[in-house]
């Protein structure tokens, strides 16, 4: 049974401690950062405090004395939270590169999914998960030396109209997930249970357009391009300006670029077939 | 656009070349405009100081064969740099 306690996330050299009141709060916060913890005595930048109280049970989220959340949704505690810790992996971060992105791997190949909010990159990522690809993250990466990305593994989050594509109404209540009308986040082992946490090298790169019913289409880019449009999805410009452009061009110098349209899973196996052939 | 007139580079803005494609960038800024070939050779004789007319000239010379379509090139790649505030322009050497 697990009491009032602390635990320690985060990314590269960043560290959030995340504190719980009960056994509760405590699940809440294992399930949206299992795949993130750090060291835990090392000095943490930031620390929130997941309060769950009353018989209903009441969910509160704290930062010192500043209340980010009450009431009864899990939902909407774990998406300020979780994204609260993100904030702080990427404002706390002065050497590496923040793309917005996700990513999966098969095998030695490591596919990075670059793209703002709405493009895909949860769909697509739950997607391929059910085609045998692994996890990495669904929502952003820091990039490494050397090709490598350090991804930020939280649960797949959806927004409502998706969730129904992934989840059966009976789904949505089991105590792993967490749903409500304004969204879900789904571990990511119900998609696929193999699970390593790596920093990976990449390997190709595809930017996602997702559009319902849309027939799949592959669009090779050259590294010029693939670079342009790496940059509409940063997230730490300061550090760009400090880092400059080089890593990034020799990161697309050394992986394969495509767009990918797609709306239908059918299709994507062949795509994605395409795609990774040498 | 006057073929007298002088475009004026942008110092902030630096090139990272990728074969035969060029991104023209800013640091403060991470938004990149791609640059093919010509618009490139373009970019580059504004930072000699050429005119508009004799950057035309130049490249006419240089690709004899394609002389119809280099004014309708040269344009267009001097709006797209004077869009994204690359270049400039003026009547003073």
């Amino acid at each position: 049974m697990k009491r009032n306690g602390s635990i320690a996330v985060g990314l590269a050299d960043t560290v959030v401690d995340i504190g719980y009141n009960n056994e509760l709060a405590y699940n809440l916060a294992a399930l949206l950062f299992q795949d993130l913890y750090q060291q835990s005595g090392t000095d943490a930048c930031s620390r929130f405090d997941v309060v769950a109280a009353g018989p209903k049970p009441m969910l509160s989220l704290w930062q010192e004395e500043k209340r980010y959340y009450f009431g009864l949704s899990r939902y909407q505690l774990a998406y300020i939270l979780v994204n609260e810790v993100l904030y702080h992996c990427i404002v706390n971060n002065r050497v590496h590169l923040a793309i917005h992105a996700g990513a999966v791997s098969l095998g030695n190949n490591v596919i990075l999914l670059p793209g703002k909010s709405g493009s895909g990159k949860s769909t697509l990522a739950a997607m391929l998960l059910k085609l045998g690809y692994e996890y990495l993250s669904d929502e952003l990466v820091l990039l490494g030396t050397g090709g490598r990305i350090i991804p930020f593994t939280r649960p797949l989050s959806f927004k409502p109209d998706r969730t129904k594509h992934f989840l059966k109404p009976s789904q949505l209540h089991i105590p792993d997930v967490i749903a409500d009308e304004h969204g879900a986040m789904i571990p990511h082992r119900m998609f696929n249970p193999i699970y390593r946490r790596q920093e990976a090298r990449l390997t190709h790169i595809v930017f996602p357009r997702y559009t319902p019913g849309a027939q799949t289409m592959i669009i090779p880019l050259s590294p010029a391009r693939s670079c342009q449009k790496l940059m509409e999805s940063f997230v730490n410009a300061r550090n760009f300006e400090q880092l400059g452009i080089r890593k990034l061009s020799e990161l697309v110098r050394s992986c394969r670029s495509f767009e990918m349209h797609y709306g239908e899973t059918l299709e994507l196996d062949e795509a994605m077939s395409l795609i990774l052939s040498p | 656009m006057d073929d007298n007139a002088y475009p004026i580079v942008n110092k902030n803005f630096i090139s990272e070349s990728f074969e035969n494609e060029i991104l023209l960038y800013t640091e403060s800024d991470t938004k990149a405009v791609y640059l093919n070939e010509t618009a490139y050779l373009v970019w580059k004789m504004c930072e000699d100081r050429k005119r508009i007319g004799d950057i035309i000239t130049l490249l006419e010379e240089t690709y004899p064969d394609q002389q119809e379509q280099i004014r309708p090139d040269v344009l267009e790649a001097l709006r797209t740099l004077s869009e994204i505030g690359a270049v400039s322009f003026t009547d003073e050497a």
